[in-house]
């Protein structure tokens, strides 16, 4: 397996990881809202889902409950798959393959251009439980192997992927894998000392890195904001003042909006932020700040 | 409560995040010290002092030590350190760089070995991101440190240094630069490159274990008179330390040499006097009232800061020029 010399392939497929080890700041609406505008922009997009909760998959898929698991989450039946072919598969496939055999089989979704590689939390939470730092240090690397494939390099332009809020080996597998990294964050005290914890893995991980090749910061992207709080007024004022921060800050923000939440809803009609009126201040925003990202993967 | 607005300016954690930022930035593609497994790494076959076991023939030891008594001491050796892994785990990462997809070890094969024997599968590391320059240097130098050496093979590796440089391009080995890559003192690096650079007699004295001390080799090669040499050595065999030789030969020099020949001076011929240093600025206030200058005017006493030692030095400066320049003027009427 030649984990650490494929990266110049790199050069080629973009893969961006949004990651904050504190949870409900917007992992996931920043991952589906840039796998819709990226579609929407003629990139052919893999999102992939590595949080047990599989609320990333979700949003394309039509996930089964295993009822007598906590963490019971499974992909659907795969369209190609056919019982009387396939015998020793059992028609799902997950981003936990990738760990456990190395191999996985996107699902197309009613994107066009848009595959998902979808969680199954049993499997995931495993994996995210693993202890043993010979299996830890397998778990980190595997999903880079699998990215550096030149059949998964072919088909896609861009990966996108969702984590879990932790600083879990799946998460590291995550920042290993991607060229770039997004870490959505709200002006809370919590979520700051969650930045913080992600940079300083963000920080292992680019030491690591080849010269050339290190792990790129798109930037902090201030989400759910709402101006006139004056707790996030105050500490997006202090990250915007401070030199050592500012640079990495993204200069726009994501407001706090109930239009993202709605489109999450299987009943909402348009069923894309991006299909709302053009004036729609939630579609607006979400097009600045993915056209910003976009610009930043791509230069 | 009162009804002012609440503000929130300041974040403790905000200078710790600016600091990481700056540390990811500034050392991206550094170094890093993860746990690697044992099988991706490979010893590497130039080190010059290679035990000459590897993963490949450690399951085999005795087909590698043969009847090489010192290779059977090494295999000891790593039965001890691999007894120490199993129970503490390394407790140094050893150094690796990338050789293709695999790891090649730069400093550490003993711990590498060792961790192979007790069964480890993984071992903590330095990764470096390219061989290091003057790798071969660097591994001279860690085996300087070992305390099993004697003088000749010391500066067998000193010359192996040496040899490196001239290989690698123009250096020319210096004491300064063997005191810079060893951290070994300047008397110590000059012993050494009096040696290597001195007399075969010297040399041959050390490798058949005559002498083994660097201080009396480097002596002993610094004497370029063979007559001085040969009696120095003689001294030597005879139990004298370098201190009595050093007299002896000295009050033999004082008796043969011409007194009437001019003591040889060191350094560059001397083109200025310093003026010499002084906090008192008012010293410089009595020097300068006292003299009088034509182009210069000493400001009043009220409008001269004269604790000030800044001004007071440009003041000076601009006297002394003028001092000169009047001097010279006179010089040529």
């Amino acid at each position: 397996m030649a984990l650490y010399t494929n990266f110049q392939l790199n050069n080629v497929m973009k893969i961006l990881a949004t990651v904050q080890n504190k949870g409900g700041v917007g992992k996931t609406t920043i991952c589906r809202l840039l796998c819709e505008y990226l579609c929407r922009k003629n990139k052919r997009v893999l999102g992939i889902d590595l949080d047990s909760q599989c609320n990333f998959s979700r949003r394309f898929l039509t996930m089964e409950i295993d009822n007598t698991d906590l963490d019971g989450v499974l992909p659907p039946i795969h369209p190609d798959f056919d019982e009387k072919e396939d015998s020793d598969w059992d028609g799902r496939s997950s981003s936990a393959d990738i760990f456990y055999s190395g191999q996985a089989m996107p699902y197309p979704t009613r994107i066009k251009g848009l595959e998902i590689m979808p969680g199954n939390g049993t499997l995931l939470r495993a994996v995210e439980l693993v202890r043993a730092d010979d299996v830890k240090e397998k778990v980190h690397d595997r999903l880079h192997a699998f990215l550096c494939n030149e059949d998964v390099q072919s088909l896609y332009d861009v990966v996108i992927i969702d984590t879990s809020p932790s600083k879990g080996p799946l998460t590291i597998s995550a920042m290993r894998a991607a060229t770039h990294i997004i870490i959505p964050t709200t002006m809370e005290p919590q979520t700051i000392e969650g930045l913080h914890g992600m940079l300083q893995l963000w920080r292992r991980e680019t030491k690591r890195r080849r010269r050339g090749e290190e792990l790129k910061i798109i930037g902090i992207l201030p989400n759910m904001f709402r101006k006139g709080v004056a707790l996030h007024d105050g500490l997006y004022h202090t990250l915007a003042n401070d030199p050592g921060i500012v640079d990495l800050l993204m200069p726009n923000k994501l407001g706090l909006r109930i239009a993202f939440a709605e489109s999450d809803h299987p009943m909402s009609e348009p069923k894309s932020v991006f299909d709302l009126a053009e004036k729609d201040p939630a579609r607006i925003e979400a097009e600045i700040v993915c056209e910003h990202i976009l610009e930043k993967i791509f230069s | 409560m009162s009804g002012k607005q609440k503000r929130f300016l300041g974040m403790p954690l905000s200078a710790e995040i600016a600091k990481t930022i700056r540390e990811g930035q500034e050392d991206g593609g550094e170094i890093n010290v993860e746990s690697i497994p044992l099988g991706r790494i490979d010893v590497d076959e130039e080190n010059p002092r290679r035990t000459g076991f590897s993963a490949n023939n450690i399951g085999d030891p005795n087909a590698v030590i043969g009847d090489n008594a010192n290779l059977g001491l090494i295999w000891e050796g790593l039965q001890n350190l691999a007894a120490s892994i199993k129970s503490v785990g390394v407790q140094q990462p050893i150094k690796v760089y990338r050789h293709g997809d695999r790891f090649r070890i730069a400093f550490g094969e003993r711990r590498f070995l060792a961790s192979l024997i007790a069964g480890k599968t993984m071992i903590p590391a330095w990764i470096l991101q390219e061989k290091p320059r003057y790798l071969r240097n660097i591994q001279y130098i860690e085996n300087m440190q070992r305390e099993d050496l004697t003088a000749w093979e010391r500066i067998l590796n000193i010359q192996g240094i040496i040899n490196e440089f001239k290989l690698s391009g123009t250096e020319e080995m210096t004491v300064t630069l063997l005191t810079d890559i060893s951290g070994m003192s300047k008397s110590r690096a000059s012993h050494y490159l009096s040696i290597i650079n001195g007399p075969d007699e010297v040399k041959e004295l050390i490798r058949t274990g005559t002498i083994n001390n660097i201080e009396k080799g480097g002596y002993l090669s610094r004497l370029k008179n063979e007559t001085m040499r040969s009696k120095a050595i003689q001294m030597l065999k005879e139990g004298k330390d370098i201190k009595f030789i050093d007299k002896a030969l000295q009050e033999k020099k004082v008796q043969n040499s011409d007194h009437t020949s001019n003591p040889t001076k060191l350094g560059r011929p001397r083109t200025r006097i310093n003026l010499g240093h002084t906090a008192n600025s008012n010293l410089l206030r009595i020097i300068m009232t006292s003299i009088s200058v034509n182009d210069f005017i000493l400001p009043s006493n009220d409008s001269l800061e004269w604790n000030d030692l800044e001004v007071v030095a440009e003041l000076w400066k601009n006297f002394i020029v003028a001092l000169e320049r009047e001097i010279k003027q006179k010089r040529n009427l």
